[in-house]
């Protein structure tokens, strides 16, 4: 497959921290084909979140090019916009902002990118249906359970409509009936809406979801299956 | 929801720490409103108080560290009145004294037929004379304020004296005076053949420029003495100069204090919210957005402190100008420019000291924060 076709095209990745003494990544390379949907796997400190924050360019490589959709992004502004357009992140907690309802937690990555405020009322509402809580728009994140805020930031990464999604253990911190509905919503996603799914996971079940598993060790790492 | 109604958000929901970071800012806004408004408030009440006895030179004794420690010998009044352009002069005696019942009060005298008694509009009465023996009018503030009538006696300096009449000025100072004459008020201070300073009046047709060639001859006529236009001496007084001292210090420390507790109070919400900046980032929030996400937080926590702090520094002000002590001295000069700086003060306190850590958290690595290293 051309690289140009590809979501995510990733060369030789190399990142130390604790200047240099420790190797997150020692030479990773990957490719993801468009509306792939891809499970890393991996031993605990493996590299595979680094990796996922390294694509969402939010880690400085040492050494490495990434390629996303075709084109490199230049620096840092270039990875902001990704971020706010073709990039959308799922972590293992929540991490909504405390102060915001579910519904402005929704909306926060669209401040500043879509101008309209009932456009982005109307996206709200979707996205609070399409995560199946609508109902729940007023609500702050201290009053909703674990996986009724997961949900919440799983409708907040595709505010944007991203074409792209990186999740790192998105169901990490939630019981099996509440990481069932987590996993059913993004193959949902994967099927209706095409979006390339990179999700760092440890749980079988999860990797099941996945077309392939792409297995880390030791900061490098290779499709398994 | 925008920018600001995010920051706005984020400080209603950490309520405590705004309000206390508010009141910081208010307190330190009315002490600089109170104190910038009563020092410059003393300065113009006095200057006033002189451009409305019809003062426009003023000479005093050189070597007196203020006004009215000043002493000047009577007769110097004959030199000044060689000067061309001045039209009248007059030995002028100036003291505070505190009356029986704790009022403080600023007692005038002049000779009698002194060109200051024409600028005083009675009210009732008529003006004491040298025949009277141990009269003085008073000022229409003072007369309400003691409930104080034409023909009742009020003691100065521990004598006597009767109310001939209650007179009227455009001036705080001056509705609270006691003018008597310049004899019975040497003879009770042990200063015969003394005065403060000695007071002229220029011909009307003098003019900005005639009025400096005047004092530029009384300088070289009278050299161990000052010459001063009333201005230049107010401005110059010693006490006057304390005042200003004091409050611009006094504000600058109050500033000073709410900087640093805007500081605090952005620095403790940056670094109790890394994770949520990470993630602002994570979800594409540039920097430049976040940074002005915190600093309209410390805008707006300034702003609202600012706000209040301006009406409570003027409602400090008035206050203390009213208070027994102070009261009919000193009217406060809060002017609309004194108030829109102070409240530019606030909004500059705030922002400069919520951009140190707001690019601080800005700039923090996200993936560190949200893998918790």
């Amino acid at each position: 497959m051309n690289r140009i076709d590809l979501a995510i095209s990733a060369i030789g990745l190399v990142k130390h921290y604790d200047g240099g003494r420790a190797k997150a990544l020692d030479g990773l390379s990957i490719d993801v084909a468009q509306g792939a949907m891809i499970a890393l796997v991996g031993p605990s400190g493996s590299g595979k979140s680094t990796l996922l924050y390294a694509l969402a360019g939010l880690v400085d490589l040492d050494v490495g090019t990434i390629v996303i959709e075709g084109r490199r992004p230049g620096g840092e502004a270039d990875w902001t916009r990704l971020r706010a357009s073709t990039i959308g992140l799922v972590f293992q907690e929540s991490w909504l902002l405390p102060t915001l309802t579910a519904a402005q937690n929704i909306e926060l990555p669209m401040v500043g990118v879509e101008a309209s405020a009932r456009v982005r009322t109307r996206r709200v509402e979707e996205l609070l249906e399409t995560v199946g809580m609508a109902g729940f728009a007023g609500r702050m994140p201290d009053s909703l359970s674990g996986g009724e805020r997961q949900r919440i930031a799983m409708a907040r990464s595709l505010a944007n409509g991203p074409r792209i999604l990186l999740a790192d253990e998105p169901t990490g911190e939630l019981d099996s009936a509440n990481s069932a509905r987590i996993m059913e919503m993004m193959a949902k996603l994967r099927a209706e809406r095409g979006v390339t799914m990179l999700i760092v996971t440890h749980d079988p079940r999860m990797a099941a979801y996945c077309d392939r598993r792409y297995e880390v060790v030791d900061g490098t790492g290779t499709y398994v299956d | 929801m925008n920018i600001v109604g995010v920051a706005a958000s984020n400080l209603r929901q950490r309520r405590v720490r705004s309000l206390l970071t508010v009141g910081g800012v208010a307190i330190a806004i009315a002490a600089f409103v109170a104190f910038i408004g009563l020092s410059r408030g003393i300065e113009n009440t006095l200057r006033h108080s002189l451009d409305t006895r019809g003062a426009d030179i003023i000479i005093v004794e050189s070597v007196s560290e203020d006004y009215l420690s000043s002493v000047v010998p009577e007769e110097l009044v004959e030199r000044v009145r060689e000067e061309p352009l001045v039209a009248a002069a007059a030995p002028e005696l100036d003291r505070m004294t505190t009356l029986a019942d704790g009022t403080n009060v600023f007692v005038v005298a002049w000779p009698e037929g002194a060109f200051g008694w024409r600028n005083l509009t009675l009210v009732e009465g008529r003006l004491p004379t040298t025949v009277d023996g141990g009269a003085v009018v008073i000022g229409v503030s003072l007369a309400e304020r003691l409930g104080i009538h034409v023909g009742d006696t009020v003691d100065v300096f521990f004598s006597p004296f009767r109310v001939v009449g209650i007179v009227d000025s455009g001036n705080v100072i001056n509705r609270n005076l006691v003018v008597g004459l310049l004899g019975d008020m040497q003879t009770l201070t042990y200063r015969t053949g003394q005065a403060t300073s000695i007071v002229a009046q220029l011909s009307p047709e003098a003019g900005d420029d005639g009025r400096e060639a005047a004092v530029a001859r009384l300088r070289a006529m009278l050299p161990t003495y000052t010459v001063d236009t009333t201005e230049a001496l107010i401005s110059s007084s010693m006490h006057v100069n304390v005042a200003r001292v004091l409050a611009w210090s006094i504000s600058t420390v109050a500033l000073l204090t709410a900087v640093l507790g805007i500081l605090n109070t952005m620095t403790m919400a940056v670094n109790e919210r890394r994770r949520e900046i990470a993630i602002m980032r994570a979800v594409g929030w540039p920097k430049r957005r976040i940074v002005a996400c915190l600093l309209i937080e410390g805008g707006l926590l300034s702003a609202i402190g600012g706000a209040i702090g301006c009406a409570a520094g003027t409602a400090i002000a008035w206050t203390v100008s009213g208070s027994p002590n102070v009261s009919g001295f000193v009217v406060p000069d809060i002017t609309a420019v004194l108030l829109a700086e102070a409240f530019l003060i606030a909004l500059a306190m705030g922002m400069v000291s919520s951009l140190v850590p707001a690019w601080g958290g800005a700039r923090q690595s996200p993936a560190a924060v949200l893998r918790g290293h």
